[in-house]
């Protein structure tokens, strides 16, 4: 294990207490860390099987205002990778915004894909998140995740409150296009490798009143996807996808409830020389929290993919298996910066593919988390 | 003598539900700087991170620790460990900072006063210093 992991967290502590002993607090440090154990029964999907303890995410994140409008979010994430153990360092969020008003904030950078509600909201927020897992298919894309949770770009994001406590809420953005590098979707942080930029949208309406509490929206995204790179020595055409997906997504907070679920249906193309395949799937997901007390949660969750597997977007990338998922679990908060989880899953490879094979597994996992 | 004892029984129930009563109705005001003029719909936007500026004034929201639990459920409907998840939620998902804190009204209202986005509440009716925007107690 790289010792990065250990000296670099360390380092910042160090400062952040030279600091305070010289009384200049400067800017606050959150973050968020996790330990786990867990056990798997067989199966052939090594990402995710875990058997023992583990350390989970730690994540620092800092959210420094350069005057009443200038704002950023800057956060990093030490992650064990679960292919080689080592730990890899992350800069997660990288973004500069310009808060116009309450209806319009222009945020430029790295950021969080803000499709759905679970991505943007939880991400490595592991103590904010209810659950130890997340929905598997919107997991990160060097997990368990299908989609591309992370872009480079420019992203317009604002709410406007109408009668009754209502309000709107919307996200606009354009990021560099993925491509998928080593069977991994990957965001191109450096440069967009093909012309074809990513747009997306969230449109969201929060209820007021007798519906306080519930949130519900629609979803979409478009960009071309280089699924295999050129390699001319060896004669091998580059290979790209059209994604396109749309969807909904719904979330309710109140009366001891805690409800979401996400819809994401693709139609996908293969991009070919002289032609182009078209290719439907879906995902989704459901989750059901119930307050047993204020710091006891009891929660359900059952999650389905029915991936195409001629389409390109999927079958390039080790995670693109159609699966289904039921997940149980109970969630204790010794207070609201520290929480115990335990949560049991029961997960269905359904199809087999070039990187796993059909298959069922069980998993129990114990975490706790805290931030700070 | 059983006269008594009831007169007695009853004399005691009338004190002691004057003073449950009494208890139930101490009130709180929502403050802000003299110069911002806002609504009670903005000041709960304000407080659940919804609402950061008013015209171009960055507004700065205090909580009074000794007023929270009855603002928190009377004004915003939540208890505090909610209103601490809905914090940690604003932080890390749209970079906000969670609003400063004081001890007492008189910490509350100086801050309001010298900040020109402050907004807070206080337990007892402040002088001219700062705006009362709007009034909670216990019997809404």
């Amino acid at each position: 294990m790289s010792n990065r992991f250990l000296m670099i967290p360390l380092m910042i502590l160090l400062c952040l207490e030279k600091a305070q002993a010289d009384g200049n607090f400067g800017i606050p440090v959150h973050g968020f860390a996790d330990a786990l154990w867990g056990y798997s029964t067989k199966g052939n999907v090594p990402r995710e099987k875990l058997n023992g303890f583990s350390l989970g995410t730690f994540d620092l994140y800092l959210v420094p205002q350069f005057s009443d409008r200038v704002t950023s979010l800057i956060e990093i994430a030490f992650e064990p990778s679960m292919d080689e153990g080592d730990v890899g360092l992350d800069v997660e969020r990288l973004q500069m915004g310009y808060i116009f008003n309450d209806k319009l904030t222009l945020w430029f950078g790295r950021f969080h894909s803000p499709y759905g509600y679970w991505n943007n909201a939880y991400h490595h927020g592991a103590q904010i998140q209810t659950s130890i897992a997340k929905p598997r298919f919107i997991d990160w894309e060097d997990h368990s995740g299908f989609m591309p949770a992370h872009s480079v770009g420019i992203w317009a994001r604002g709410q406007s409150r109408i009668k009754g406590g209502s309000k709107w809420t919307y996200d606009f953005y354009i990021t560099n296009g993925n491509h998928v590098k080593d069977t991994t979707l990957d965001m191109n942080i450096v440069r967009d490798d093909n012309t074809n930029p990513a747009l997306g949208f969230n449109l969201g309406y929060g209820f007021g009143g007798a519906f306080s509490g519930l949130l519900i929206g629609i979803h979409g995204m478009s960009q071309k996807v280089n699924t295999q790179e050129e390699d001319k020595d060896n004669n091998i055409d580059a290979l790209n996808s059209d994604l396109k997906f749309g969807g909904g997504y719904l979330v309710y907070e109140a009366h001891n409830f805690e409800i979401s679920s996400e819809y994401y249906h693709f139609d996908n193309s293969n991009l070919n020389k002289d032609s182009k395949t078209k290719h439907k799937s879906s995902a989704w997901f459901m989750h059901v929290g119930y307050f047993l007390h204020e710091d006891v949660i009891s929660y359900v969750r059952y999650e389905d993919s029915k991936l195409d597997k001629d389409d390109r977007y999927f079958s390039s990338q080790k995670n693109g298996n159609s699966y289904n998922r039921s997940v149980l679990g109970l969630r204790y908060n010794l207070n609201y910066k520290a929480a115990l989880k335990i949560e049991g899953t029961k997960t269905k490879i359904k199809e087999s593919t070039s990187f796993v094979n059909k298959n069922n597994f069980n998993e129990i996992r114990i975490q706790y988390a805290i931030s700070f | 003598m059983q006269l008594v004892s009831k007169f007695i029984f009853l004399c005691m129930s009338q004190f002691f539900s004057f003073g449950m009563i009494y208890a139930q109705t101490s009130d709180g005001f929502i403050i802000t700087n003299r110069s911002l003029t806002i609504t009670m719909d903005d000041a709960i936007d304000i407080f659940k991170g919804q609402k950061q500026l008013v015209g171009s004034v960055k507004v700065a929201p205090v909580d009074n620790t000794s007023a929270q639990n009855n603002f928190l459920s009377k004004v915003l409907g939540i208890s505090v460990a909610q209103y601490n998840v809905l914090w940690s939620k604003a932080s890390f998902g749209d970079g906000l900072s969670k609003p400063g804190v004081k001890n007492t009204d008189a910490e509350i209202i100086e801050a309001v006063k010298s900040t020109p986005g402050g907004v807070g509440y206080v337990t007892t009716k402040p002088g001219d210093d700062v705006k009362v925007v709007g009034k909670f107690s216990e019997n809404e």
